[in-house]
């Protein structure tokens, strides 16, 4: 029982150390190099978190489609659709006449419910494509995605809409605090809190993770592989399409652009994640989206071009994985008892 | 199974014509017909030779990718390569160094790309996705804005020679078409006739089997990833030419094009497995669509949603042929 206990010990709490340490050692960085900008602020901090969310809540979505064993590579896309539905929604003045909740028409939330439905229905999609016709993963959802990604378009041809934005209260999304703290934040924490209990607390968790590791015995195990995969790609498609509909949010425009650069970050932080964890975690993602956005706003603030925050991202990504690879090879030889690396695909 | 194997043997036959795994060239025949009763812009000689001129750049860009499709993994890197190489040659040629050594250069850092995706893929066990999308969309993209500021680079004439090649005709075809074709026809003798070129469908098959059988899956993939960078490199040199100006985001658009193609090929000559020949087929197809509905006024995000449903098209139709084979239990060599 001890044993357990120590070894449950150094499975999780390891790597959370690793993270900790590279964490408050960029912080040290940063702080050090540029105190005199307010790297170490409050407002500073509370901005970092907020421009975190969205990424992290794509990534954290991408964590569940890992998790099984597969790869989204339409994510991205789907989100372009699910922010131009939530939009158009906005624009229509059906509901103008609605009643109103605090500074929220009530016709924004169903707005907001109808894109995240869209993007689940893509998930859906993408989802039986693979996990019941079996197809490939990766071309698939590339495929599927372009098909969301065109439909997007067909709101209104590409251009922006502005409709409603300023006074729908669409906004409030990003802007609206909780007790000094940002929704998005809130809205973050909530559903990596949810989906920690889910994946790493529950019964249908480990069904993720045994889907991931090994099909063929976790359908004998009698494990509802193909359900499994099916909810991982609509939790996908629906997690970045709220983390699309809060890029709308915050940009004050509905643009068929809205997510298209969610896809390095997002598969920055799950990898990040599985090269300390060893295997795709909620925590993993977490803290590789909390590296990434560290990293991001330390370089936005010594003014490094926009254009090569993706490099920043992957460059810190390849780095993250050959050190786990390196780590395996030489210094442990032993085999592990712990759960392989199901990524290794 | 067997018998398929020994019909391809007996030779060449007008039924053999009508099989499924030639379907797709009766697509591309249906396609011409309907497009040209529908524009008449269309069957001018002069768009249908601008069609075979257009499809010769994303034709040298996605054989690496037929190839490393083939054995199973993936890249994604090509267009952003074909980007990164497009902004260093105008970057160099503005600079004022000659033209051949200005591709000697930029063809060469393109390929150093595909070295590095394919030593991550090999030597550290890198998900192929995860390597080529790290190399590609996050180092190359991001290095050719580093280079360019973000911004397009205007070069103000192209070299004679290169432009000879992008936009000159040879009795009236272009001669881009008829290089593109002569590399194919290469390619096509190293697939099938080589035990090298039977290697890549055995990797694509089963990995163990393969290793145990003495190949070396390290060699092969690892050159893969630089034939597909070096390729990528040459096709984003003469699109700097064509274009006259180096853009850095010009790779996404070459994303979702190349593994169209590539799945789309897969339908023909070889039921089910990426082959050069399909991918020459697809690259041509998809060239006429492009441009059909085009002249017949869709907007480009329709051609957005077709060629998504011709690559899952494509997909499913490589999964069934998998599929039977694996039923099979044995491989069909044609």
């Amino acid at each position: 029982m001890n044993d357990k206990k120590l070894v449950i010990f150094s499975d999780t709490f390891k790597p959370i150390t690793i993270f900790l340490m590279m964490i408050v050692l960029m912080f040290i960085l940063f702080g050090f190099f540029e105190y005199d900008k307010g790297y170490l602020s409050t407002r500073n901090i509370r901005m970092l978190f907020t421009h975190m969310s969205i990424s992290a809540i794509a990534a954290l979505g991408l964590t569940y489609v890992v998790a099984v064993g597969h790869f989204d590579m339409s994510f991205y896309l789907v989100g372009c659709l699910a922010a131009m539905t939530t939009s158009y929604f906005n624009k229509t003045d059906l509901m103008m006449n609605s009643f109103m909740l605090g500074n929220i028409h009530a016709f924004v939330i169903p707005a907001v419910l109808a894109g995240i439905a869209v993007g689940c229905l893509w998930g859906l999609v993408s989802g039986v494509a693979v996990g019941i016709f079996k197809l490939d993963d990766m071309v698939t959802t590339i495929g599927t995605g372009f098909m969301a990604f065109g439909m997007a378009y067909f709101y209104t041809k590409g251009s922006f809409i502005y409709d409603n934005f300023l006074t729908s209260g669409i906004t409030e999304i990003n802007d609206a605090k909780w007790f000094a703290i940002p929704f998005p934040i809130i809205l973050m924490a909530a559903l990596y809190f949810i989906s920690y209990l889910f994946l790493s607390r529950s019964k249908h968790g480990r069904c993720f993770y045994a889907t991931g590791s090994n099909k063929v015995a976790a359908i004998f195990s009698g494990v509802k592989v193909k359900h499994y995969i099916i909810i991982a790609f609509v939790v996908c498609s629906g997690f970045t399409s709220l983390a699309a509909i809060m890029t709308t949010a915050a940009q004050g425009v509905g643009s068929v652009k809205a997510s298209l650069n969610f896809l390095m970050p997002a598969y920055a932080a799950v990898y990040i994640g599985i090269a300390v964890f060893k295997k795709p975690t909620v925590i993993g993602t977490f803290f590789g989206a909390l590296f990434s956005a560290i990293m991001l706003n330390g370089f936005t603030l010594m003014a490094l071009p926009f254009y090569l925050s993706d490099l920043i991202i992957a460059a810190a990504m390849i780095i993250a994985i050959m050190a786990s690879k390196i780590d395996w090879a030489s210094i442990k030889k032993k085999k592990s008892n712990t759960a392989p690396a199901i990524h290794a695909n | 199974m067997n018998d398929n194997a020994n019909e391809i043997e007996s030779g060449f036959q007008i039924s053999n014509l009508f099989q499924a795994k030639y379907g797709l060239i009766w697509v591309a025949f249906i396609m011409i017909g309907v497009f040209a009763i529908a524009s008449p812009t269309f069957r001018t000689p002069g768009n249908l030779l601008e069609i075979l001129r257009q499809s010769g750049l994303l034709a040298i860009m996605v054989i690496g990718l037929t190839w490393i499709a083939a054995t199973g993994e993936i890249d994604v890197s090509y267009g952003d390569i074909a980007a990164f190489t497009g902004i260093m040659t105008a970057v160099f040629l503005k600079a004022g160094l000659p033209w051949p050594l200005t591709f000697l250069f930029a063809i060469c850092l393109g390929s150093i790309f595909g070295l590095f995706s394919g030593i991550l893929v090999v030597y550290f066990n890198f998900p192929s996705l995860i390597a080529t999308l790290a190399v590609g969309s996050g180092l190359a993209k991001s290095i050719a804005r580093w280079v360019s500021g973000g911004a397009v680079v205007h070069i103000s004439n192209p070299p004679g020679v290169v432009y000879q090649i992008v936009y000159g005709t040879f009795y009236g075809i272009p001669i881009l078409f008829l290089i593109t074709l002569a590399i194919y026809l290469i390619c096509r003798e190293l697939q099938d006739k080589t035990t090298t070129g039977q290697h890549l469908y055995a990797l694509g098959e089963n990995r163990q089997a393969t290793q145990e059988a003495g190949i070396s899956e390290r060699k092969i993939l690892l050159s893969l990833y630089v034939l597909s960078a070096l390729l990528a490199s040459i096709a984003g040199v003469l699109l700097t030419a064509m274009v006259a100006s180096g853009n850095p985001n010009i790779g996404g658009s070459y994303f979702l094009d190349g593994l169209t193609v590539v799945f789309l090929g897969a339908m023909i000559i070889k039921a089910g497995q990426p082959n050069v020949i399909g991918t020459l087929i697809g690259v041509i197809i998809l060239a006429i669509l492009s441009n059909g509905l085009t002249l017949m006024g869709e907007y480009f995000f329709v051609g957005n949603i077709v060629k998504g449903i011709l690559l899952v098209f494509g997909v499913i139709v490589v999964t069934l042929a998998r599929k039977r084979r694996q039923v099979d239990g044995r491989f069909v060599v044609a």
